[in-house]
């Protein structure tokens, strides 16, 4: 098989995270009753007319400004028009000449370098209703149909699925971060349409386009594309034609399937929106939308690595969630130990969450009480392996790492005088063991310790423990 | 005499003074409707489930009819089409809302060309509706059945809408007044589309005051509609006894050289005279584009009614004819629910949006659109108002203009300049022509300028005397002295 | 425009006309096309486009949720309400349409 360079772009559309619909009040929450969250204008009645959220506009503004796209003062909404059951109006406002965002790039690392890939536009639109089967009939749900949505379009520039899918993480990655979008493609408020063209090495012109669509997650969509790669490279080794088409992915079978051909490509018919004026975005706007941008995924990635002293991989989890990395530098805000705090919230943290099924919003320790533990740990009043009890019983019952660890007795003892007398009395019950070690056993001293540590319910201070057996064992061996 | 002739202005004071009450007005109303209704055809029909009117309002207790494509919460609303069987709807249009506040009392649905296209009422689902003045002949359309309704005395007022002047040409047909108020003064929210940038609600009715009282009511702005305007109502009747005095009428002479009758060219030069010897000035103007008004309008308002109409596929309401695949199904549903008329202008509008026509038709008549508002502009600042008749020929006869729909656009020549304005116009009745039907004269002014133009309308009428003419054709509306 | 020329128009519109209608239909269109092309000989250089008469700010709303309709006034109106659904005939992939 010959190898072929491979063009890809990519369209994304994200539902936005606002509570109501793009031009109007119905709610624009996922699921629902079939046909709950609908009003005259979602069903498409005669005399209704649409109103622009202004929230929505706010939102496409934010993402404009965090992928450094040209924000458009003045952009137009547009009718898309088509027949199709999911389509009240049986046509779309969309924006088309006159997008809101033009240009900008999503940033994305691959083999360790930065790189940024070009965008051609981003532009609001309202989504579809939900039509499916029904034995030899289908129906329609329009409790979707109105939500705001922003397309986000690439230039056709990506080099190969690796690269695609790095695009596709990096984007839901930096809509999550600004709040706009939850980014679940299962859900499907996140989508995407692929376009590929292979052509061979160093030739002038592009290859023939295939449109993709219907991949329900990263993998599936780097997984459609890596399998269209080899259909079209196949085609073309024969000396064939690739056609343009549109083809339809199947996750489970793994292999896309031809959908409808560029015959039966719709004619639109743009023409302005007559309901809706053009939209003149008021700087202050713009201005508000800047000052609540917060920083972006990588450039805190870099951030916590450099001013922290973190390995990339573990300033990378920790920034790969705003939320996650809020409260990562909340925990350390006073002083705390970074790299304590970061392996803590990287192991039994994000454990808990996963066990638990809860996000980082939704999980009950506070970053000041997550903080207060890690003290703990640090100055030595518990070991790490009682600390771990503690975190759960904080979990559970809301308390405070300090008042669990006073309530139960936790406090690790590190106290000689205490120590010591567990020492003389565990040397005292064990003779044999003494001599196994006095004859050179070294290795017998953890079994000292494991005893001392269940005497004390696990409370004795590991290292003084076993610096106060050595003594002991020694001076024994002196005499 | 039925009180159903009576003004709204009078009405409303003897509501106020106790001679009659408001049910006593509503039953000489509904009365006078069941005496003619199969005759004229005017109305869909009569209900009393309407919404109720407020006990006192500016309106208080004056009974009125929509046209049907007006929506009325839980009534049906057809816009005389039959891919709108069996609909009602779930909601009030805005205008009716006010009404209600108001005190006015909704009492039934009047006919009207499918979709509001048309200019004859002819196009109609259950057939035209006819003249008073002469039942051979069309009221005018689209609201030919709120024309016909007022025009013969079966109630004070009625609502149209106005795309291409389908108020105001019936208005002049019958006799009658009909106004159509700047774009965006009146909310669109529950007007089933025809053509969104150019669709106004306005009032039908038989005097100048009576129009403006409705207009107040109807007027202001809408959160449910993002087309309509954001400044504040000027009251329009303080003005409006005010006289022409140094009033500059402007008339496009050009663009009455052809296509109109006699009887109307003398009739508009007698009514210019008229109110010259009132003190106004007539000033000559050249409008070398609006010629071209009607072309420009034939491409943009088809080209967006074929997108407001594409709902219509019988998935969520109305007609459903069955089919094999959705697709099927909803060509089939809107093949025979769709008159002719309606869907020659869907595919007319489909064919000017279609890609490698677009910047030929559409692209091109937005521009031309913009320098027809620049050319109006212009002249509304050389005068006070744009003067012409409302039509080039009195009413014509039912049946004469169907074979040819390019011969019924024309009649639109003087009213569809407004529309692509967005300036308010106005139709008075001005006289009649030697059959006896009525003639009627059209001002247009700047945009929001809607008292200006009450006011010259006012002078117009009371120089002009149709009352008198009104009460020789229809002698039951005369008062007892 | 040829009775083949409006076919292919038909598919835009959602009609689908008789033989005899669309040569009816044809006919009529060509002589409005016809009428309409006049503003072909109007020097519109430089002049822009307008979609709307109204000049001035767009007016948006607040994102504040309002009552939604209950699924039965929704389907009040309905020709085959199903289930909470309409229903429609023929088998149709959410994929064939534009937003999956």
């Amino acid at each position: 098989m010959n190898v072929y360079e491979t063009v890809i772009g990519l369209e994304v559309h994200a539902q936005l995270s606002t509570k109501t619909k793009l031009f109007c009040g119905s709610s624009a929450a996922f699921g629902g009753e079939p046909n709950a969250r609908t009003d005259p204008y979602t069903l498409g009645l005669p005399g209704t007319l649409p109103v622009l959220n202004a929230l929505a506009v706010r939102y496409a503004i934010r993402l404009g400004l965090a992928l450094g796209c040209d924000i458009q003062e003045r952009s137009i909404f547009a009718r898309k028009n088509y027949f199709y059951p999911d389509l009240p109006k049986n046509y779309q406002i969309s924006q088309f000449e006159a997008p809101i965002c033009l240009g900008g790039g999503v940033p994305i690392r691959e083999d360790g370098r930065a790189r940024t890939i070009p965008l051609e536009r981003i532009h609001l639109e309202e989504d579809a209703g939900k039509s499916m089967h029904l034995g030899e009939t289908s129906q329609v749900d329009l409790n979707r149909s109105g939500v705001p949505l922003v397309e986000i379009v690439s230039k056709p520039a990506m080099s190969g699925p690796a690269q695609a899918g790095l695009y596709l993480g990096s984007l839901r990655q930096i809509l999550r971060y600004l709040q706009i979008c939850d980014g679940n493609m299962e859900e499907g408020s996140l989508r995407c349409d692929a376009n590929i063209s292979i052509r061979p090495h160093r030739a002038l012109e592009l290859g023939t386009r295939v449109e993709l669509k219907n991949m329900n997650s990263i993998r599936g969509v780097v997984a459609a594309l890596e399998h269209e790669y080899l259909r079209q490279a196949a085609l073309l080794d024969r000396g064939e034609t690739v056609e343009q088409e549109t083809r339809s992915w199947d996750p489970d079978a793994k292999r896309s399937v031809f959908m409808r051909g560029k015959e039966e490509a719709h004619d639109y018919r743009y023409f302005p929106e007559p309901d809706l004026l053009p939209l003149v975005l008021d700087p202050q706007w713009i201005r508000a939308e800047r000052d609540v941008l917060p920083e972006l995924p990588f450039a805190r990635q870099e951030r916590l690595a450099r001013q922290l002293s973190l390995p990339d991989y573990d300033a990378g989890v920790l920034s790969s969630e705003r939320e996650l990395g809020d409260y990562f530098e909340s925990v350390i805000e006073n002083k705390g130990d970074a790299k304590a705090a970061s392996n803590w919230i990287m192991s039994e943290l994000l454990g808990q969450l996963n066990d638990r099924s809860l996000s980082i919003t939704e999980f009950p320790v506070s970053p000041a009480e997550l903080a207060g533990l890690l003290s703990l740990i640090g100055d030595g009043s518990i070991s790490g392996k009682i600390a771990k009890e503690v975190f759960q019983e904080m979990i559970d019952s809301g308390r405070s790492a300090g008042e669990i660890v006073d309530a139960k007795g936790l406090r690790q003892i590190s106290g000689d005088d205490e120590l010591l007398g567990h020492v003389t009395a565990t040397l005292e019950a064990n003779p044999p063991q003494c001599q196994q070690y006095l004859d050179g056993k070294e290795s017998v001293l953890s079994f000292f310790v494991g005893q001392i540590m269940k005497a004390t319910h696990g409370q004795a201070n590991p290292k003084r423990t076993n610096e106060l057996l050595r003594e002991a064992l020694e001076a024994k061996r002196k005499a | 005499m039925s009180l159903a002739w009576q003004s709204v202005e009078r009405l409303l004071r003897a509501l106020d003074k106790g001679e009659f009450s408001a049910a006593e007005l509503r039953e000489h109303c509904l009365a006078a409707i069941a005496a003619r209704g199969e005759e004229l055809n005017a109305f869909n029909f009569v209900s009393e489930a309407g919404p109720a009117g407020a006990a006192v309002g500016p309106l208080a207790g004056i009974p009125y009819a929509s046209k049907a494509n007006i929506a009325v919460r839980d009534q049906p609303l057809s816009c005389n089409s039959d891919i709108l069987e069996g609909y009602r709807s779930l909601f009030h249009a805005t205008v009716i809302e006010r009404l209600a506040a108001a005190g006015a009392r909704w009492i039934g649905q009047t006919n009207m060309d499918e979709f509001a296209m048309g200019s004859s009422c002819e196009h109609s689902n259950r057939g035209s509706a006819k003249n008073p003045w002469d039942l051979k002949r069309t009221p005018g359309g689209s609201s030919g059945g709120s024309a016909a309704a007022v025009a013969a005395g079966l109630l004070p007022f009625a609502l149209g809408s106005d795309t291409g002047g389908s108020i105001r040409q019936p208005a002049g047909f019958c006799g009658i007044v009909g106004m159509k108020p700047t774009y965006g003064r009146v909310s669109r929210w529950g007007l089933v589309a025809f053509a969104s940038s150019f669709d106004q609600i306005g009032p039908l009715c038989r005097s100048v005051t009576d129009a403006a009282l409705v207009y107040e009511v109807l007027a202001g702005s809408d959160p449910r509609d993002a087309t309509s305007l954001r400044e504040p109502v000027a009251g329009v009747t303080e003005e409006m006894e005010r006289g022409v005095k140094g009033v500059r009428i402007g008339v496009p002479w050009r663009l009455l050289e052809t296509g109109v009758q006699p009887a109307v060219r003398e009739n508009f030069e007698r009514s210019l005279r008229a109110l010259e010897a009132e003190g106004a000035e007539l000033v000559e103007l050249e409008l070398p584009l609006t010629g071209h008004a009607i072309a420009a309008y034939y491409i943009l308002a088809p080209a967006e009614a074929s997108s407001n109409l594409a709902r219509y596929d019988g998935v969520r309401y109305g007609l459903r004819v069955d089919g094999n695949s959705v697709a099927e199904m909803t060509c089939l549903t809107r093949t025979r629910g769709f008159g002719d008329e309606v869907k020659l202008r869907i595919l007319l509008g489909s064919y000017v949006l279609s890609s490698g026509y677009y910047d030929a038709y559409y692209g091109k008549a937005q521009r031309v659109r913009a320098m027809l508002r620049d050319e109006h502009r212009q002249a509304l600042r050389q005068c006070d108002a744009i003067v012409t008749p409302t039509s080039p020929t009195s009413a014509f006869a039912l049946g004469e203009r169907l074979s040819d729909p390019l011969q019924m656009y024309l009649s639109d020549a003087f009213t569809v300049p407004a529309n692509l304005t967005g300036f308010p116009a106005i139709a008075i009745p001005s006289g009649v022509d030697p059959e006896g039907l009525p003639l009627s004269i059209h001002l247009s002014c700047e945009a929001m300028a809607e008292a200006k133009m009450f006011r010259i309308a006012r002078g117009f009428e009371r120089c002009l005397d149709f009352e008198s003419l009104r009460r020789l054709r229809f002698p039951e509306s005369t008062e007892a002295a | 425009m040829t009775p083949e020329d409006l076919q292919k128009l038909e598919s835009l519109a959602g009609l689908r006309l008789d033989q005899e209608e669309r040569a009816v239909l044809a006919q009529r269109l060509e002589r409005l096309l016809e009428y309409v092309r006049q503003i072909e000989s109007i020097d519109s250089t430089g002049v822009t486009p307008i979609a709307t008469t109204l000049e001035g700010l767009p007016s948006l709303r607040e994102d504040v949720v309002e009552e939604s309709l209950p699924a039965a006034a929704a389907l009040a109106n309905a020709p085959d309400p199903h289930d909470s659904h309409f229903r429609i005939p023929g088998v149709m992939r959410q994929s064939d349409g534009e937003n999956a």
